[in-house]
């Protein structure tokens, strides 16, 4: 009963297809899916009827949309769903921030992933987007969020993660470079340099829970940039992070 | 979608964070709040909800509401379910303000914001009710002036702190008034107006003759005045919520003389204010008592009111 394994793969391939298809254009409807999945217009009306069942998509009239289901998947890097929606919905809140990038990310043992990425008015020497990892120590240079987060979270995030990234010298050294240049504080006092090539200012999101995965929240500038406000900017930054915690 | 761990174990790829980022990016992602209301017959959240409705509405916010039918373990259950949905909020009026602080932590630790609104609960973010206590002064004022001989009695309802401090400010003023004697306390299953009746007769059977009484709502009133319309006494009664049908007994004459009124589309108004600053990170004020207003026959041609 149920699918072979010849028939699991096609149906798994076509279903991130058309996610991916839905996710990057606008007013996507279902011929447009029939068209460019390139099958029978009865297989994408059962594709999208059953996705649409399982809250992998909407329809919003004609026109299919992301269903409520991929951000709950997406909220498991951050432990839960209200970070990344609140993130959505209060960053363009702060007039400051809405011209530079902006950018959430997660501290998942040894790397740093960005969870969303907000796209300011500047050309940056690397552009983040949401899915990208970076390693947490590299040759030495620390991600700059390392610095903020209290070296007992650290350990449990590298804990959490032992198992599956497997690589315990580097978590070590992790661990070590932690606990030696922690700053104290939550937030960056000035722009920072980064192994990227951007400057940053970073702020950790409060949490009240010990097992979410530290997430910070970053403003990306270009390097060098003629005295930036960062005074201004750092508050800015702090408050939304504040807020996406409550 | 997936990543391959070097232990065998899979976890979340990072693709999923790129469709959920396009997700946040066109959808914006709306305010998510979860509603819990007593009893949606009661036409106290009738009033209530048309106006939570069009204020979430207009915040581009989703609401979703739950009544519980008077029962206490269906709204835990229901707050739960809100919380398990992943609701950004909850706002509630307690069946029974007891026993609710394990959810109230419970939607702390999960980063959710609760309001209490129309009776106080412990340890919320905020609340928001009418100034319950002085309902009950006004109410009690108003008997204590009326009952005769001077005996009265107590119909309570809910065990929630709406109605606890509404006997509160009863029984304060009834202090100043050492002429009347409170010679029965009942209390009706629910704050409703079959459970006003049932109260009523209950009373009676307890403390006999009494001059006057007090009902901590207006449909626990009138069920009490529908066991009066009955007999033949004419025995004052004195109540809290300012509905239309109590108001009509007071301005034809009785048994109901006087209502404290309440507004509920403005202490909805003023729990979504309170729930915007909360949200945005503003402060707010725990505890917002909105001022109460006596109808009696004297105003009651002029009162406005809902239900």
């Amino acid at each position: 009963m149920g699918l072979t394994n010849a028939d699991r793969g096609p149906a798994v391939d076509r279903t991130i297809a058309a996610l991916n298809l839905v996710a990057h254009e606008d007013h996507l409807t279902v011929a447009d899916l029939t068209r460019q999945l390139g099958v029978a217009k009865s297989s994408a009306s059962d594709l999208v009827k059953s996705m649409v069942g399982e809250r992998l998509l909407a329809r919003q009239g004609r026109r299919l949309v992301l269903g409520e289901l991929v951000p709950r998947i997406a909220s498991g890097y951050a432990g839960n769903s209200r970070v990344l929606r609140r993130f959505a919905m209060a960053w363009d809140k702060y007039p400051i921030l809405t011209q530079h990038t902006l950018s959430l990310q997660a501290l998942i043992g040894l790397e740093v992933i960005y969870l969303d990425v907000r796209l300011g008015r500047h050309v940056l020497p690397h552009t983040p987007r949401a899915g990208i990892r970076v390693p947490a120590l590299r040759d030495g240079v620390a991600a700059p969020m390392l610095q903020y987060i209290p070296p007992a979270r650290v350990g449990q995030a590298l804990d959490r993660f032992a198992g599956f990234q497997g690589n315990p010298d580097l978590a070590e050294q992790v661990r070590q470079w932690s606990a030696s240049h922690y700053s104290g504080r939550d937030a960056s006092a000035v722009v920072e340099p980064t192994p990227t090539g951007n400057d940053v200012l970073t702020a950790i999101v409060p949490t009240d829970s010990e097992q979410a995965a530290p997430i910070s929240m970053a403003i990306h500038l270009p390097p060098n940039t003629p005295e930036p406000n960062a005074a201004e900017l750092i508050d800015s930054l702090r408050k939304l992070a504040s807020s996406l915690a409550r | 979608m997936l990543s391959l761990g070097a232990d065998g174990s899979f976890w979340l790829g990072p693709h999923v964070l790129e469709l959920g980022a396009s997700f946040h990016r066109t959808s914006r992602g709306s305010l998510q709040i979860g509603l819990l209301i007593p009893n949606r017959s009661n036409q106290f959240y009738t009033a209530l909800l048309h106006g939570v409705e069009n204020r979430v509405a207009a915040a581009s916010g989703e609401l979703h509401w739950r009544q519980a039918a008077d029962e206490s373990g269906a709204q835990k259950r229901q707050w739960r379910e809100l919380l398990d949905r992943g609701v950004d909020a909850i706002l509630i009026d307690a069946v029974d303000s007891r026993d609710l602080r394990p959810l109230v932590d419970l939607s702390h630790e999960r980063g959710v914001l609760v309001v209490a609104f129309g009776s106080r609960l412990d340890s919320v973010d905020a609340s928001v009710t009418s100034d319950n206590v002085q309902a009950g002064l006004m109410a009690g004022q108003l008997l204590a002036q009326q009952a005769r001989p001077a005996r009265v009695a107590i119909v309570d309802g809910l065990r929630k702190n709406a109605n606890a401090d509404r006997v509160a400010g009863f029984k304060e003023v009834m202090g100043d008034h050492p002429q009347v004697e409170i010679v029965a306390h009942v209390y009706g299953e629910k704050d409703d107006r079959e459970s006003g009746r049932a109260a009523a007769e209950a009373l009676f059977s307890e403390a006999g003759e009494v001059g006057g009484i007090f009902a901590v709502c207006d449909p626990l009133a009138l069920g009490v005045a529908d066991h009066l319309a009955n007999g033949s006494a004419n025995i004052p009664v004195t109540s809290i919520d300012g509905r239309a049908e109590a108001v009509a007994q007071i301005t034809s004459g009785g048994p109901i003389i006087g209502t404290a009124a309440q507004d509920p589309e403005r202490i909805m108004d003023a729990t979504m204010r309170t729930l915007e600053r909360l949200f945005h990170g503003e402060s707010a004020s725990a505890t917002q008592l909105l001022p109460v207003r006596m109808i009696n026959r004297a105003n009651a041609g002029s009162y406005q009111p809902w239900g």
